[in-house]
């Protein structure tokens, strides 16, 4: 059979082709208006709104998390330099012999601020379903930075884990073509987020401190 | 709609106008529900996926900038939504889902029909989903080569051979019918 048969067969009957029943077009749309109206999580995927919101509330703890383990190495003896009510406390106490904040430190304590800014611009630019290439450029600038902390005197294991987890999607992100080839890039991305469980693992790590004495 | 219509419905959603909303989804969701059909070949999946597009739809449409017509803009969503819905399914089910994935996860269509539509339609369920979705999206729903290769994510050429391939396959399966 040649080509050009083939081709008008499909012309001819592939309209039938997996012609559905008339299609539930009224429960459709109130499951729809539920996930506009945040009633509803999804029953299939992820809901995607709730981690970015989540992605934004983790941004905002990672933040807390590294200015309070950067404000450490300033602390003198018996208290925080940063005083009482600058959050949580550090996640690791640096030694009290270190009178110089090291350029590691100061380091740590910018990409905090930056990546956290990222973070909460990345998770508004996902509900959009597009990242502009001013945050690709951000994300592939933080990338290096991630690198080098990883490198560095991490205080724990679970601080590692997530800029791990961190280095992951930023390359993801970093990766970006264009706006108008990303998808399903970025659904990937937001994937990668919620699969990584970032939110729950930044609150284990609040949450182990409040419980260590 | 003329295109003047259809900026002002947009328009009007986008000013939080549920009436505009549903009138938007009320025009677009019979071709949706049957694009997403076509890819994913089960009736919750496609309800899910539908839905699915027309939330994000209406979340994205701002970015909506009219250089394409309204109804190209979501049915590409639409099969976005559809690709990725798949991918999440395969993978929960332990597989990595690309499209050179060779089993697909729909039902078999089990009437038994003699006639050469229903051949044919057998034949592209038969296909491997790397070849029988360039085929529906360029044969049946008339997505460019160019638009295909975005929405797969694979180069134009790979998805042009894909759709060669596609078409040979079919000719074999028909081939005890050429008249």
């Amino acid at each position: 059979m040649e080509d050009e048969r083939i081709g008008r067969l499909l012309e001819e009957h592939g309209d039938s082709y997996r012609t559905p029943a008339n299609p539930p077009v009224e429960r459709m749309w109130g499951a729809i208006e539920a996930r506009l109206d945040g009633e509803a999580p999804r029953a299939l995927a992820p809901v995607r709104r709730s981690w970015t919101r989540g992605l934004a509330l983790a941004a905002m703890l990672l933040l807390g998390i590294g200015i309070g383990w950067t404000g450490a190495r300033f602390a003198p003896a018996g208290g925080s330099a940063l005083g009482a009510a600058t959050g949580p406390e550090p996640l690791a106490v640096v030694p009290a012999s270190l009178e110089e904040p090291s350029p590691f430190v100061g380091l740590a304590r910018d990409y905090f601020q930056q990546t956290t800014s990222l973070v909460v611009a990345l998770a508004g630019d996902l509900r959009g379903g597009s990242v502009p290439n001013g945050t690709i450029r951000q994300a592939q600038s933080l990338l290096s930075t991630t690198r080098l902390l990883l490198d560095g005197p991490l205080p724990e294991p679970a601080m590692r884990d997530l800029l791990q987890d961190l280095e992951l999607v930023l390359a993801q992100v970093a990766r970006l073509q264009a706006v108008r080839y990303q998808q399903p890039e970025t659904q990937l991305i937001a994937d990668a987020m919620d699969q990584r469980e970032v939110l729950s693992r930044l609150t284990l790590i609040i949450s182990d401190r409040e419980t260590t004495p | 709609m003329t295109p003047t219509e259809e900026r002002a419905l947009v328009a009007r959603v986008l000013e939080g106008s549920r009436q505009a909303a549903r009138q938007l989804y009320d025009a677009h969701v019979a071709r949706v529900h049957r694009l997403v059909f076509r890819i994913v070949r089960d009736d919750q999946l496609a309800e899910e996926f539908t839905q699915d597009a027309f939330v994000k739809v209406f979340g994205a449409l701002k970015s909506f900038r009219g250089e394409a017509k309204l109804s190209t803009w979501i049915h590409r969503v639409a099969v976005t939504e559809a690709l990725s819905g798949l991918r999440r399914l395969k993978r929960r089910a332990g597989r990595e889902f690309d499209l050179d994935d060779a089993v697909g996860i729909a039902a078999p269509d089990r009437r038994i029909e003699p006639d050469l539509a229903e051949r044919l339609h057998r034949a592209i369920d038969a296909l491997p989903d790397v070849f029988r979705i360039p085929l529906v999206l360029h044969d049946l729903e008339g997505f460019t080569h160019s638009e295909i290769a975005q929405l797969t994510g694979s180069p134009e050429g790979t998805c042009k051979t894909r759709l060669m391939n596609a078409r040979a396959r079919l000719r074999e399966a028909l081939a005890a019918y050429a008249q």
